[in-house]
């Protein structure tokens, strides 16, 4: 065989090994190792050396270590101690420089010399081929060729095989650390599946594309009650729920169709059993196994809803509550609006009902004065018609008649008749002196004296001298009536005394009647002015005695004490209206008979007006309500039973009070008032 | 021959009592005792002493308001003890249930307000003392 051919053969023979070792060796598998020490194994057989070494350098560090050793002498590899970099530093600059060093002797060459003693002796090496090979155009390590058979050239082909086997170390050592890379990326996502898997929250990985599963953990599984990730395959989240909320689903494929990533996004969905679940949702685009996808991570969050709707819930029954109640309040506060307005109306009704009560009373008060008025002036009218109606008879027979007769008369019997009507006219009181029994004797005695004169029919003419209030003249009448001029002068004696009469009881009824007018204009006096005015007491209580008079006839003693110049202060109408009532409530107490005291004194300023009567008392049990209005101790129809309650509030009006002392016996009612302003100086109005 | 019947007038007023004597007098005639009580009270007394006297009080003419008895009260007595006797009321001012009461009492024969009617009562005294006559 010839040399080229030999080295051809060569050649072929080398690299087929370093492509069978590249191909089938440990490089493929990524394990540096074994790659180097394949490299180490393969360059003592193509290099035709005894030994090869191969150490690394790293960067920034004085030390270089050896990765292996192989020696083809021997068949073992084996490994060197670390040398610290600048004790060779020559020999190293050319390796920095990423230069081939080949040395044919390390005793000679200048670049090992300072090792050979250190180094080379112990280890037989004579020659030697120094190749870096880099990563990342950074050196990373030297393959050292190296010959302990003698020294040798290298020649260029020993430097191309070098430079192949170095490139072979740069690439076992780029798949080991693919393969660590691979390792460590494999283990980061097993830990990454296994933190998914662990996590309680669903997390699932879906394509853009259509919206499927492409990924789901553990979580997610259980949840649709899956047992294997495959069952996921194909499949929609819509093929396991059902979005509820409004809008939602539609969103959702939004997103997922722009990779638009979500935040915290809350939706309800209903699952295949029936339950309903509420979710948060954030949702990041990735790319997972070569596809586009959003990897979603869910937090439930029904409870949290539930929670939150109760709360709601609470709150709007709160609210309905608040509004309920306001609008209770609002109502009540109509009740209370309208039973105010009702109030007011009572109120108004109630002083309607006060007024009309005043004006029953005022009217029922009215009702009696008028009754005792009509009574007082029925009286003395009845009486002037009775002698009105005489006179016009004694008229109607003519005074011509009288006249003829009086001319038939003698002078001393005209003069009898003369004295007669003198005696009418000196002494009144006889006139009116009714004394039943002391006329009754009158008659008896007249009846007997004209008997014994032998004057015809006695009784008759005794009761002519009694009508006449004449029957103590009988005796020096009895004369003239026993002659013959009898009738004539009887005749003129009844025209004459009967007319002078009836004349005086005409006068007596017109001033009765007089007094009784004067005494209701007293009383009525200041109807239409009810100012406040002085008012002089003694003749007010006169004026309404007058009206009383013909009680005071009844067997009631009234007696009044009261100061001619004691005047008061006050309204005069309202005031006569409190001694009305007071006085008609003494002679109501006294009743058939007893003693009624008007007492009226000034003190400080302040006038009493007492009026005391001797009744059987006001019973204790009811003097607390007696001023009442309505209470009455009087029989239906006689009283209002308003008259004391308007009687205090009349003299309340005037500044004044009403207050009373009752024992059996003894009853006293007291009208205080203020005193009038000009009291005292004298006189009285 | 002596008068030996009596017409009382009773009325708490003395003027009322002289004009209606004096009135019924003229108009009934002097025939009768005329006499006369201020009170009720007075008035029994006087039909009594009358009674004693032999005198028949026949008609009484009565007020109605008076101190102590009032009229009806009066004229209700006069009738217990002398039913035949003729009652007239004369009164300024009664009572309306007052005056049905009596009325429907049966002792009032007659009713007339002050001032009164003269002829009527004159009429009315002279009815009733022809019924007594009749009697």
């Amino acid at each position: 065989m010839g040399k080229i051919s030999k080295a051809k053969k060569n050649l072929h023979e080398q690299n087929d090994a370093i492509h069978d070792f590249v191909i089938r060796g440990p490089i493929s598998l990524g394990d540096f190792d074994a790659s180097v020490r394949g490299i180490t194994e393969l360059s003592c057989h193509l290099g035709g050396v005894q030994r090869t070494s191969v150490w690394s350098i790293s960067e920034g560090e004085d030390i270089s270590r050896c990765l292996d050793i192989f020696d083809s002498r021997l068949g073992i590899h084996s490994v060197d101690a670390g040398i610290p970099i600048s004790v060779y530093s020559e020999y190293d600059a050319p390796h920095r420089r990423m230069e081939i060093v080949a040395v044919s002797d390390v005793r000679t060459d200048p670049r090992t010399r300072q090792l050979v003693d250190f180094f080379y002796t112990d280890r037989g090496i004579v020659a030697l081929l120094d190749v870096p090979f880099k990563l990342a155009d950074r050196q990373r390590g030297i393959l050292h060729l190296e010959a302990t058979d003698g020294p040798r050239n290298w020649g260029p082909d020993d430097e191309q095989l070098a430079t192949v086997l170095a490139t072979i170390i740069t690439l076992a050592w780029q798949a080991a650390e693919r393969r660590t890379a691979e390792e460590t990326a494999k283990k980061g996502e097993e830990a990454l599946r296994a933190i998914i898997d662990a996590a309680p929250y669903p997390i699932a990985i879906n394509r853009v594309k259509d919206g499927t599963y492409l990924d789901a953990n553990r979580t997610i599984l259980n949840s649709f009650r899956l047992q294997e990730r495959s069952q996921l395959n194909g499949k929609h989240p819509t093929d396991f729920l059902t979005v509820l909320s409004e809008g939602v689903q539609e969103e959702l494929d939004t997103a997922l169709a722009e990779g638009r990533p979500l935040d915290n996004f809350q939706w309800e969905y209903r699952k295949k059993n029936g339950e309903r679940k509420y979710t948060m949702l954030s949702t990041r685009p990735v790319e997972y196994k070569g596809e586009r996808a959003m990897v979603s991570v869910s937090v439930e969050i029904t409870e949290l809803k539930h929670a939150e709707e109760k709360l709601k819930i609470l709150n709007e029954r709160l609210e309905q509550k608040v509004s309920e109640r306001t609008e209770e309040l609002a109502l009540t506060n109509l009740d209370l609006q309208s039973a105010n307005v009702g109030l007011a109306k009572a109120i108004v009704e109630l002083k309607e009902t006060q007024e009309k009560a005043l004006l029953s009373e005022k009217m029922a008060s009215l009702g009696r004065l008028i009754a005792g008025i009509a009574h007082e002036l029925n009286t003395p009218l009845a009486a002037l018609a009775a002698v009105s109606r005489l006179e016009l008879k004694n008229l109607g027979d003519g005074l011509d008649l009288i006249a003829k007769a009086a001319s038939r008369l003698t002078d001393e019997e005209m003069a009898f008749i003369r004295r007669t009507r003198e005696r009418c006219a000196k002494d009144r009181s006889r006139v009116f002196a009714a004394e039943p029994g002391a006329e009754r004797a009158a008659r008896r005695e007249a009846d007997a004296v004209l008997r014994k004169a032998g004057v015809i029919d006695p009784d008759i003419i005794a009761e002519d001298l009694v009508e006449l209030g004449i029957a103590d003249l009988a005796e020096s009448a009895a004369p003239i009536l026993s002659g013959e001029k009898r009738d004539d002068f009887l005749y003129v004696l009844r025209a004459s005394i009967g007319s002078y009469r009836a004349a005086l009881i005409a006068d007596d009824a017109v001033m009765k009647a007089a007094r009784v007018v004067s005494a209701l204009r007293t009383y009525a006096h200041g109807g239409n002015d009810e100012s406040i005015s002085d008012i002089a007491l003694a003749p007010e209580i006169r004026g309404l005695l007058e009206l009383y008079y013909n009680h005071t006839k009844r067997g009631i003693e009234i007696t009044i004490d009261i100061p001619e110049n004691l005047k008061i202060s006050g309204k005069r109408e309202a005031l006569n209206r409190v001694w009305f009532n007071l006085l008609s409530n003494a002679i109501h107490a006294v009743g058939e008979k007893g003693r009624i005291e008007i007492i009226a004194a000034e003190d400080e300023g302040v006038v009493r007006v007492s009026f005391a009567d001797s009744g059987s008392g006001i019973p204790a049990d009811i003097q607390g309500r007696i001023f009442e209005p309505f209470f009455t101790t009087k029989s239906a129809g006689e009283g209002t039973g308003l008259g004391l309650d308007i009687a205090r509030r009349l003299a309340r009006e005037n500044g004044g009070n009403i207050t009373f002392t009752s024992r059996p016996g003894r009853t006293v009612f007291t009208v205080t008032l203020p005193r009038g302003s000009d009291t005292g100086t004298g006189g009285n109005a | 021959m002596s008068i030996d019947k009596a017409i009382l007038l009773v009325d708490d007023e003395a003027i009322i009592i002289f004009a209606l004597r004096q009135e019924l007098r003229a108009e009934i005639g002097p025939n009768y005792r005329y006499e006369i009580a201020l009170s009720a009270a007075e008035g029994l007394e006087v039909i009594d002493e009358l009674s004693a006297e032999g005198v028949r009080v026949i008609l009484v003419v009565s007020d109605w308001l008076m101190p102590g008895m009032r009229g009806d009260e009066f004229l209700t007595k006069v009738r217990e003890m002398h039913p035949e006797v003729k009652t007239i009321m004369v009164s300024g001012q009664i009572d309306e249930d007052q005056l049905k009461k009596l009325n429907s009492s049966g002792v009032l024969d007659l009713f007339m307000s002050k001032p009164w009617n003269s002829s009527r009562l004159a009429k009315e005294c002279r009815r009733l003392l022809a019924e007594i006559s009749a009697t």
